[in-house]
Order: structure tokens, then C-alpha cells, then sequence
């Protein structure tokens, strides 16, 4: 039940993430793209992939923790 | 390249994409699809023999239809030809009581016939004229008439001499013949 609870958490989380923290994120997890291929691929550099990276990383973590 | 504290959060985002609905409401849920399916089964299995008997019945029928339709039009052809077949014997008689006649008739025919393969060239000359091949003897009397008339009588002699040729055997009215005759 609790296990249930942390994966409606981070599902809920992960909706409510920003565009384009959930685009890197998603992009990362399900593409298993590196930082320079999501920079390439949403024209940004990788100093902004990894920063939105580790914001949306943080806030997942924050509502799995609960 | 994940950072440490990442694997967790990977970990729980996999069991996202397998999460998978409790046991107990699937198999609520298959219980209910499994009534749903054995709750019909005479519907189903009824209607396609209703349909295949619905399609044998109105093939038949449209088949009795159509031979139908093909027996009236050919007793409507019959009725017609049987006619004829009863007054051909009446019809058939002035062909017996001509042959003697035909015997007189004979030369005039044969002339006919020799005629015909010339008749292309004398015709295209006629043609020309604005004599058509099957006007009616009347009609080209008539025509010669209106030569003569008009001082044509180069072409009503010509006219009158393929019309000789043509209907050898017509009587020309006496006052056509006055309205004709060469001057």
C-alpha cells in the first residue's frame, strides 16, 4: 500500500513538473538520451539540461520521499 | 552517469510504467466480461442461421420472379408471332397464285437484277441529281415533272430513263405522263 502511494506520488509529481524539467527528465529516463544528445535535441546547452535535470530529479524525489 | 541518490528514484519510476491494476478488481473485471459473453450466446448463435435462411428465401424468390418475368415476355412474343404464324397460310396463298405471274414477271425481275451491279454508277449520277434511292415512284415522277417545268430537260430525260429502268413495270398515270413526256 505504502509502495502504492509513492508511485501515485511521483506519477502526480511528475505531471505537475514543468515542460521543460519533465521533457529532460522523460527525455533522459525513456529516450536514455545523454545530456549532450537532450541539449542537441531541444537546442539548449548542457549546463541548462543539467540544471533542469537536477531540479526535476529533486522536486520527484521530494514526493516519493512524501 | 545517474547520480547515486538517482537509482531510488529510477527504481520507483520503472514500477510506474509496470504498475498493474490489483488483483482482486481484475478479477472482478474478467468475472463481469466472462457473464457479459456466456449471457448471449443464443443471441448470437440464432441470428446467423436466421440470416442464412433470410438469404435463401429471397434468393429463391427473386429467382421465381425473374422466371416469371422471362415466361410473360416470351408468351408476349408468342401471341404476336402465333398471329402471324395463323395469318401467314392467308398470306402465304397470294405467293402461290403469283407464280404464275411471276413466270410473266420473270424477265422484268431478271432485268432488275442485271441492273443492280450498275446501279451503283447510274445511282451516283442520280444522287447527284438529288434523286434519293428510295423515293417512292410517285415522288420521283413528281420531281420530273418539276424538270420539265423548269426547262431541265436534259436531267428529267435522264431522270425519266433510270426511272424506267427502276420501275419497269409502273403504270404512269395519263397526266403524269403529259407532265413528263419529252417535249
Amino acid at each position: 500500500a505504502e509502495t502504492n502511494q509513492q508511485l501515485e506520488r511521483l506519477a502526480r509529481a511528475l505531471e505537475t513538473l514543468p515542460p521543460a524539467q519533465r521533457e529532460v527528465f522523460l527525455m533522459r529516463e525513456e529516450g536514455g538520451l545523454s545530456l549532450a544528445e537532450i541539449a542537441a535535441a531541444t537546442g539548449s546547452n548542457q549546463e541548462a539540461v543539467k540544471s533542469r535535470l537536477r531540479y526535476a530529479v529533486a522536486k520527484l524525489r521530494e514526493a516519493l520521499d512524501g | 552517469m545517474a547520480e547515486p541518490e538517482d537509482d531510488k528514484l529510477d527504481e520507483r519510476y520503472r514500477a510506474l510504467g509496470r504498475e498493474e491494476p490489483p488483483p482482486a478488481l481484475d478479477e472482478r473485471i474478467l468475472d463481469a466480461a466472462r457473464r457479459a459473453a456466456q449471457s448471449r450466446p443464443g443471441r448470437r448463435h440464432w441470428m446467423l442461421p436466421a440470416s442464412i435462411a433470410a438469404v435463401i428465401v429471397l434468393s429463391v424468390g427473386v429467382a421465381l420472379q425473374v422466371q416469371r418475368g422471362r415466361s410473360d415476355l416470351v408468351d408476349q412474343h408468342r401471341s404476336p408471332a402465333e398471329a402471324g404464324k395463323a395469318a401467314e397460310p392467308t398470306s402465304a396463298p397470294p405467293s402461290a397464285p403469283r407464280a404464275s405471274d411471276n413466270v410473266m414477271r420473270a424477265p422484268a425481275l431478271e432485268r432488275k437484277l442485271q441492273e443492280v451491279p450498275a446501279r451503283p454508277a447510274a445511282q451516283s449520277s442520280s444522287l447527284s441529281a438529288g434523286q434519293p434511292i428510295e423515293a417512292p415512284p410517285e415522288q420521283w415522277l413528281a420531281q420530273i415533272a418539276e424538270l420539265r417545268r423548269e426547262g431541265r430537260d436534259g436531267e428529267a430525260d435522264r431522270q425519266l430513263a433510270e426511272f424506267r429502268r427502276r420501275f419497269p413495270d409502273y403504270r404512269i398515270p395519263e397526266a403524269m405522263q403529259q407532265k413528263i413526256a419529252p417535249r
